[in-house]
């Protein structure tokens, strides 16, 4: 499956992030690394091509996952969202419209087939 | 009654005789009435279950029912006169004998409590009272007095009292305060820790109203009102906060609420018993989030394990990813271990450092620095680091010979901007000739990437031929800062 569009990878646990993006980036897809919403929003700024954001709830600085979802479903609507936590499990009124959840532990490289699919054009 | 008297002469000669007849109808009806009283008296004090006894108006006693000499088992008459006063226990024979003279002087009731001997030798609780009986004149004919058993009665009162004592010890010791509401005035009565529990004077009562709007607004559905409690219609238990009248500390009341009931079930009296459960509800909360972060904790350790296996497993031969996996998840968890005797808030350096290396030969590994406590996510990536370190020189480096010595060292240095800075170094010696890797595996992207990212700082590895030299250059760590975790 060829997939366009980068992601945008947000997670404070740098071993946790980098085993999803390298299992992101074996779909062939082009990944980009964040450890917390701040940094996540520069990227976002500074890109064009970022089609979805996969974010972990928790997570230092004064915004978490969740917020910094609902930010981007806002400023960059046609950016998806993909949402992990260990300590959350929201429900679908607790996030941004569509945004899907996964449990932590979750196994990289499914969530990251169904990215690539998110992704893939219709 | 005729009185016969001879009539003489001057001479003392009889001249006649004296008849003087007296009509003693009315004092003959009146003897014989006596004498029946009399017998009626006798006959009643014998069948009275009392002790009955008469004495002279001087106070002298004199007759006593054979009531009393069955119960002390006295010989008759010996408690005539002062006599009585030996069957009177000696604490309560001057009282009984004060009151006694005081009555004989003054004509008014006897009343006093005293404790008589039995035959038995027990001493048994009386009520003593006496009366003064006088004639149609008021001449003082005689005391009449009478011995009530009150023992049983004594005896109920001081277990109630006992009784009622124990439950006051008790609820004090438990923290319990006790309260009646009326519900005619719905006023409330209640014990000194009720007033004492929600800051207030102790008093004997006070409007229900004066406790209830110290409830908290957002607990108020959960208290009774005026209304619930003359229906009836009250939760037997309520959880509720209060803010204190004195010092408007919030607490946390459990009240119990009974009701009493007349035979329609219509509600007659309501009591409560109230504890302060602040401190339970606080354990409970804490032990609740304690639950929650360790729920959280744990799907952490086991994401990091995920993510370590899912590295590991990636380009490598299945036997040497298994001992790979191994050694890297040991390292994680004699790093936890360290953790968790600090209840997971911080480790100090030089431990995690020992723990990540104690698998090796210690005469090899020097190890030296400052105290330095390190957060939670720190400890774990060093030691995975350290593990990558340690496996790689037993492997290539100073470790897979005798001879070879590693030095670890790490120092609190200024940077030019004036800020505090870790330098960390791990520096091998006296092992084969060191080649660079011919590609980057999982190990090191731990040492470089894991080390730095988790530490907000730089890592740099050099193969130099005479051994490895990793540094780490860092900003301080603080625990619990702002870049921690």
């Amino acid at each position: 499956m060829i997939c366009q569009k980068a992601v945008l990878v947000v997670e404070d646990e740098t071993l946790i992030r980098m085993t999803a993006a390298d299992a992101i980036r074996d779909t062939g897809l082009e990944v980009f690394e964040a450890a917390n919403a701040q940094q996540a929003i520069a990227i976002l700024e500074e890109r064009d091509d970022i089609g979805l954001l996969f974010t972990d709830i928790d997570m230092p600085g004064h915004m978490n996952g969740m917020e910094l979802s609902f930010v981007v479903s806002d400023r960059w609507p046609p950016i998806s969202t993909v949402i992990a936590s260990g300590k959350h499990s929201p429900g679908a009124d607790d996030m941004p419209a569509e945004a899907s959840f996964y449990g932590k532990p979750y196994d990289a490289d499914g969530v990251a087939q169904r990215i690539c699919a998110m992704l893939a054009p219709a | 009654d005729f009185i016969y008297q001879p009539v003489r002469d001057a001479h003392g000669e009889v001249s006649g005789i004296f008849v003087e007849g007296v009509d003693v109808t009315g004092r003959i009806h009146a003897e014989r009435a006596l004498q029946e009283s009399e017998l009626q008296f006798r006959t009643l004090s014998e069948a009275v279950p009392n002790h009955v006894w008469t004495s002279l108006p001087d106070g002298t006693l004199d007759w006593f029912n054979d009531r009393v000499y069955q119960y002390s088992g006295v010989t008759r008459g010996d408690l005539d006169g002062q006599g009585w006063a030996a069957i009177v226990h000696p604490d309560d024979r001057a009282l009984a004998s004060e009151r006694w003279a005081a009555c004989v002087a003054n004509g008014e009731n006897y009343d006093v409590e005293f404790r008589i001997r039995r035959a038995d030798g027990s001493w048994r609780w009386h009520i003593g009272r006496a009366v003064l009986t006088r004639d149609a004149s008021g001449k003082p004919l005689r005391w009449i007095g009478t011995n009530t058993d009150i023992e049983d009665q004594k005896q109920v009162h001081r277990q109630l009292a006992d009784s009622e004592r124990r439950l006051r010890l008790s609820q004090r010791a438990a923290g319990i305060a006790s309260m009646e509401i009326d519900l005619a005035t719905d006023c409330i009565v209640g014990t000194a820790e009720l007033w004492d529990m929600f800051g207030l004077p102790v008093q004997d009562s006070a409007p229900a109203t004066d406790i209830e709007k110290l409830v908290l607004p957002e607990d108020g559905a959960a208290i009774s009102t005026t209304q619930s409690r003359r229906e009836g219609a009250v939760a037997p238990e309520a959880v509720y906060r209060i803010r204190r009248a004195d010092n408007g500390e919030i607490r946390w009341i459990a009240c119990h609420m009974e009701f009493l009931r007349d035979q329609t079930g219509s509600p007659l009296r309501t009591f409560g018993a109230l504890r302060d459960v602040t401190v339970e509800k606080e354990a409970e909360e804490r032990q609740l989030m304690l639950t929650h972060e360790l729920e959280h904790r744990i799907k952490n350790i086991l994401a990091t394990v995920s993510a370590i296996a899912s590295q590991t497993l990636r380009a490598t031969d299945i036997d040497t990813a298994r001992k790979t996996l191994n050694e890297r998840l040991q390292a994680l968890g004699a790093a936890h271990s360290l953790l968790s005797s600090t209840h997971w808030t911080s480790a100090l350096l030089h431990e995690v450092v020992g723990s990540a290396t104690a698998a090796f030969v210690a005469a090899q590994i020097a190890v030296s620095g400052p105290p330095v406590r390190i957060g939670p996510k720190r400890a774990l990536a060093l030691a995975l680091a350290v593990n990558e370190l340690g496996t790689n020189s037993l492997k290539y480096g100073a470790l897979s010979v005798p001879e070879g010595q590693i030095a670890i060292n790490w120092s609190r240095t200024l940077a030019d901007d004036g800020s505090d800075r870790l330098i960390w170094m791990w520096r091998e010696s006296g092992g084969p000739d060191v080649l660079p890797p011919t590609r980057s595996g999982f190990g090191g992207i731990l040492i470089e990437k894991v080390l730095a990212a988790d530490f907000a700082g730089e890592v740099g590895i050099k193969f130099d031929p005479d051994g490895v030299e990793c540094t780490l250059d860092a900003p301080w760590p603080t625990v619990g800062g702002a870049s921690e975790e």
